[in-house]
């Protein structure tokens, strides 16, 4: 049902656009700029039993550097009441756990310390495994690329929201405007249609990876934003301090294709 | 059960106020007679409503009421009658009054009169002596020759030009009076709402002016008749057909037509009128692609039979709709109403209306993509019945009752999925039921040639209706229990008083001072989805999540009239308060949302302001300037840290000029102008980096304004050669004559060239849009 509001989205996008089509001038507005705040990307990916975190800053707008890296935080995930996993720092502004095993359902949390003087958590739900049904009639060959359709059961009675990625030679390649949720499906057989630009001798794979609800919400959000500028916000994360990004959740199991 | 209290002491107060009136009322009871009747137009025999009459020389009189029907009882006597109504030649009889009289007097409209007649003539002093302030009343006829955007006529257009009533956007057909929201406003045609007055994304209205004969808009204390909206009421009224003969008008523009055709069933007994548009965009597009089709059509019917002296009855409908499809994607929206009306005289004093309307808002939405197919239907439905009682009491005092009760059926939305291997699977979302109900009493009472009192009281209630199940909400929003209720079952209840006063102080014949005040409750709710001008609003009916929205309004006038009533002025200044505004959290779902209440919270709001208006009514050069001052802020813990921040619609400034000019028998020249400060916008503080995609981050609401806005539009009509029974005229119009390229809105982006630099995008809709239309009637 996700990716029919977001196909709603799109509608209302070309009908703006349509309407709006030409009549675009770019002029001098003083803008303001407010106090900088922590961005915080932190993705615990299940599969690989590894936790990411890249620590970074707002910007003003009008300043055309990379965004500064925060580093010399204190950074570690909170599991099981008790247990607790420290982070290194793999490079500046970039902070990763040991491997360990996340167990689906289990709340994580995330806890960044000294950042701007302050400690930021944020909670997590480690979401299910769900894997993709993939036919070999549905994989297509496109003068851009190869397009790939495939299905999975969604679990009844619980909320499940999804981001399904097709790889090419191991590297994702994501568009967050394909995330969807069970929404009025639930229960029901989904399905997604992806295509990716790939010869037929790079290895194509599937990632159906299932997000936790509020990393869900985050990039829906976002995404809504960037169709519709008329009543602008944040997206509302995870973290209980005001900050940009969200800690996400991921699970999945990789699948590669067979391309005949 | 919730009661909305008001001050029990003003009601008192209002108990003491009518019981003297009555008092008053029952002073003037000896060798009396009535005269009553309707007041109609010579050329088609429509009733005119809200015409004044009364006694020359003296301060006896009465106006017509909605339907043109007057009733007023006198001592025993020989009186000359005025009939007056703006539009429309002075009409005085002489009469005798030994007995109960019943009559129908006919004005003649005042462009049947030599120019030269009108110039000199006396002109009505309607707008010192009608006890209301806060109204604006459009002549049908102005709105025809004021200059027209792509040839149709629009009466939105017309209304935005006077004060207190604010464009929603720069060119949009929407608009928000005195700090109100869009949904605040309850726009009646023939009684039935409206609930989107919008055609192709809010550039038209859906009302067809050649269709229309009365239109009226109460921007601060409307009749107690009215209610269950927060901010004004547009009553507009469709022509009942011309009873004398049969006529037909139109247009043919460039991007659409028009056609009228009216004329009696049986001369003086039984008329009707059909009235259509469409638009052709479509067609003219389609030898260059098939992929996209943009239509609007819209149907007006009425007809109605005069039983007897004592019983008509009315019917009239309307549908509307635009489409809307592009590459595999299609939207559409309209409206569907039909009124019922039957009028009948029980007595000389005493008038009944009694109406079954109905009334339907329906929206679609349908994705054809390769894999899957996706239809969505939404919409209001409303099943209402009225009856309005008016009772001539006397020549200064008619009281008016009734009672309405409305059924309305809110379809969230239901949608219908295709997916590639054939299987449909369709889920609705639970339909919201709620019976609307209102009581009212108001009386108008003449205490003297300078005092008149207009005061009212409207009970209004609310049954939310099963079958349903009841979500609560805890603060999360997460859902804390679910009650499930049977068909029918009333689950919630909301009641409230509402009441009303208007004062009119005459001070000498040419200026008056006018104050009023009153309550409105509003139990149906529009959320708007953000992007302006689209159809795909989700409506809410208050519930035990949603508690009613109540506005306050104080508003005080001064009315002054200038060379013999060539010229009328008039200052008010305002204060509105409004209680439990409905808004939705940031960033929630709004479409297909099962939970949508659990986002909804109550917010204040506070709207006070001038206006300024100077009209020149008669003579070669008519038109008005009007000029308002005003300030709408809006108040919510959760935005801008708890403070009042500047609504969406809050425009500091705002100026219109319109002139009409007839430098001949055969041309005529018309010009606006409009100027207003810009709107309150949201706009980005900072900017952050996530996954490699920049996006912005906003620290404040409505922080920024866009830029100052003015416009001038000019139009040219020549009549062609016409006769008694055939005339024509061309019309031509330049919307933006100086081409100047305001902004529809401004975005922060980053420069799709090189990542990292943001810039500001104006969006100007429309440069010069000169259009040619060809007018007809005969």
């Amino acid at each position: 049902m996700k990716s029919i509001i977001n196909k709603i989205n799109i509608l209302v996008g070309l009908v703006c656009l349509s309407l709006l089509f030409g009549c675009e001038d770019i002029i001098e507005f003083p803008l303001k700029e407010s106090q900088k705040l922590p961005v915080i990307d932190a993705e615990f990916d299940m599969y690989t039993g590894i936790c990411m975190v890249k620590v970074s800053q707002t910007q003003s707008l009008l300043d055309k550097e990379p965004s500064p890296v925060v580093s010399g935080l204190e950074v570690s995930i909170q599991y099981d009441n008790t247990k607790s996993k420290i982070f290194i720092a793999t490079e500046k502004g970039t902070y990763q756990s040991e491997k360990f095993i996340a167990r689906p359902g289990k709340t994580y949390t995330l806890i960044i310390k000294n950042l701007m003087g302050q400690e930021y958590r944020a909670k997590a739900v480690a979401p299910n495994l769900i894997l993709p049904i993939v036919k070999d009639s549905v994989i297509k060959y496109t003068s851009n690329g190869i397009d790939v359709a495939f299905e999975w059961n969604d679990p009844q009675n619980q909320e499940n929201y999804y981001w399904p990625i097709l790889t090419v030679n191991k590297v994702p390649k994501k568009s967050w405007y394909n995330i969807t949720s069970d929404n009025g499906r639930n229960g029901n057989t989904m399905f997604e249609n992806l295509q990716v630009n790939a010869k037929k001798s790079d290895e194509i794979g599937i990632q159906l990876q299932s997000l936790d609800a509020d990393s869900f919400r985050y990039y829906q959000q976002l995404i809504n934003l960037s169709f519709d500028e008329q009543l602008p916000y944040n997206s509302k994360n995870n973290f209980d301090k005001p900050a940009a990004g969200v800690f996400r959740i991921i699970n999945y199991k990789p699948i590669k294709l067979t391309l005949k | 059960m919730e009661n909305l209290r008001f001050y029990s002491k003003h009601n008192k107060i209002l108990l003491i106020v009518f019981v003297s009136c009555l008092f008053i009322a029952q002073g003037f009871s000896q060798n009396k007679h009535t005269v009553s009747g309707y007041v109609l137009a010579t050329s088609n025999g429509e009733a005119i409503p809200f015409a004044n009459v009364g006694i020359e020389g003296k301060t006896m009189g009465a106006s017509t009421n909605a339907y043109g029907y007057f009733s007023f009882t006198l001592p025993e006597g020989s009186y000359k009658l005025k009939v007056s109504n703006l539009g429309y030649k002075n009409k005085f009889l002489d009469l005798n009054l030994i007995q109960n009289l019943s009559i129908e007097i006919k004005l003649i409209e005042s462009t049947q009169i030599l120019d030269e007649v009108v110039i000199k003539g006396k002109v009505g002093d309607e707008n010192l002596s009608k006890n209301e302030m806060g109204t604006v009343s459009l002549n049908i006829k102005d709105v025809a020759k004021i200059p027209v955007f792509l040839g149709e006529k629009d009466i939105f257009k017309t209304l935005q030009m006077t004060p207190g009533v604010k464009a929603n956007s720069a060119g949009g057909s929407g608009f928000y009076v005195r700090g109100g929201n869009i949904d605040q406003n309850l726009i009646l045609l023939d009684e039935a709402p409206i609930y989107n007055p919008s055609h192709l994304f809010g550039f038209f209205s859906v009302f067809n002016s050649d269709a229309l004969k009365d239109i009226k808009l109460y921007k601060g204390t409307a009749p107690a008749q009215f209610g269950g909206r927060a901010s004004s009421v547009l009553d507009i009224k469709m022509k009942e057909g011309n009873s004398q003969k049969f006529e037909t008008e139109g247009g043919i523009g460039l991007l659409s037509s028009r056609l009228s055709i009216q004329g009696p069933i049986k001369k003086d007994k039984a008329s009707f009128i059909i009235s259509g548009r469409r638009t052709y965009f479509d067609i003219l597009v389609r030898p260059f692609t098939q992929d996209v089709s943009l239509y609007f059509y819209d149907l007006n019917l009425k007809a109605n039979y005069k039983i007897n002296q004592k019983n008509q009855v009315f019917v009239s409908g309307y549908n509307g709709k635009d489409n809307f499809g592009i590459e595999g994607a299609g939207l559409s929206w309209g409206n569907k109403t039909a009124t019922l009306r039957w009028t009948h005289l029980a007595t000389q004093k005493l008038f009944i209306n009694t109406t079954a309307i109905f009334s339907d808002f329906a929206y679609g939405i349908g994705l054809d993509f390769e894999r899957e197919r996706f239809k969505l239907n939404a919409g209001i439905k409303d099943i209402n019945l009225k009856q309005d009682f008016n009772f001539f009491l006397s020549p200064s005092q008619t009281i008016s009752f009734g009672w309405n009760s409305i059924y309305h059926t809110l379809t969230p939305g239901k949608t219908t999925v295709l997916d590639s291997t054939g299987i449909i699977s369709s889920s609705e979302f639970a339909k919201k039921k709620g019976l609307e109900s209102g009581i009212y009493f108001s009386d108008e009472v003449k205490f003297n040639s300078k005092l008149s009192i207009n005061f009212g009281l409207r009970y209004s209630f609310l049954n939310n209706l099963g079958p349903a199940d009841v979500y609560g909400y805890a603060e999360d929003g997460k859902i804390k229990s679910i009650t499930g209720y049977s068909n029918g079952d009333i689950y919630n209840t909301y009641h409230g008083a509402e009441p009303r006063i208007n004062l009119d102080w005459r001070i000498n014949k040419k200026s008056a001072v006018k104050g009023a005040a009153g309550r409105n409750i509003q139990y149906l709710h529009q959320i708007n989805n953000g992007t302006a001008g689209l159809p795909i609003d989700v409506y809410l009916i208050s519930s035990p999540n949603i508690k009613p929205l109540a506005t306050d309004q104080v508003s005080v006038g001064y009315f002054r009239n200038l060379n013999s009533n060539q010229y009328e002025f008039s200052t008010e200044i305002y204060y509105k308060n409004f209680q439990n505004l409905p808004d939705y959290v940031d960033g929630t779902q709004v479409f297909m949302n099962p939970n949508i209440e659990a986002s909804v919270r109550a917010t204040q709001g506070r709207a006070y302001g001038l206006e300024m208006y100077l009209k020149k009514n008669v003579g070669k050069l008519t038109g008005w300037a009007s000029y308002t001052l005003a300030k709408t802020e809006r108040k919510s813990p959760e935005i801008n840290q708890g403070g009042w921040y500047p609504a969406r619609q809050d425009r500091r400034h705002e100026l219109s000029l319109v002139g009409i000019y007839e430098f001949s028998p055969n041309y005529t020249l018309s010009a606006t102008w409009v100027y207003f400060t810009g709107d309150a916008v949201t706009f980005p503080t900072a900017k952050f980096n996530l996954d490699g995609q920049n996006f912005f981050y906003y620290s404040e609401r409505n922080g920024y304004r866009l830029p100052n806005y003015h416009r001038a539009d000019i139009g040219l009509t020549r009549k062609l050669k016409s006769s008694k029974k055939r005339e024509s005229d061309i019309n031509f119009s330049i919307y933006n004559l100086y081409n100047r390229r305001n902004a529809f809105m401004l975005n922060v982006r980053e420069n799709y060239q090189n990542t990292g630099n943001t810039e500001v995008v104006k969006t100007a809709l429309f440069g010069i849009v000169p259009s040619i239309t060809y007018n007809f009637k005969f």
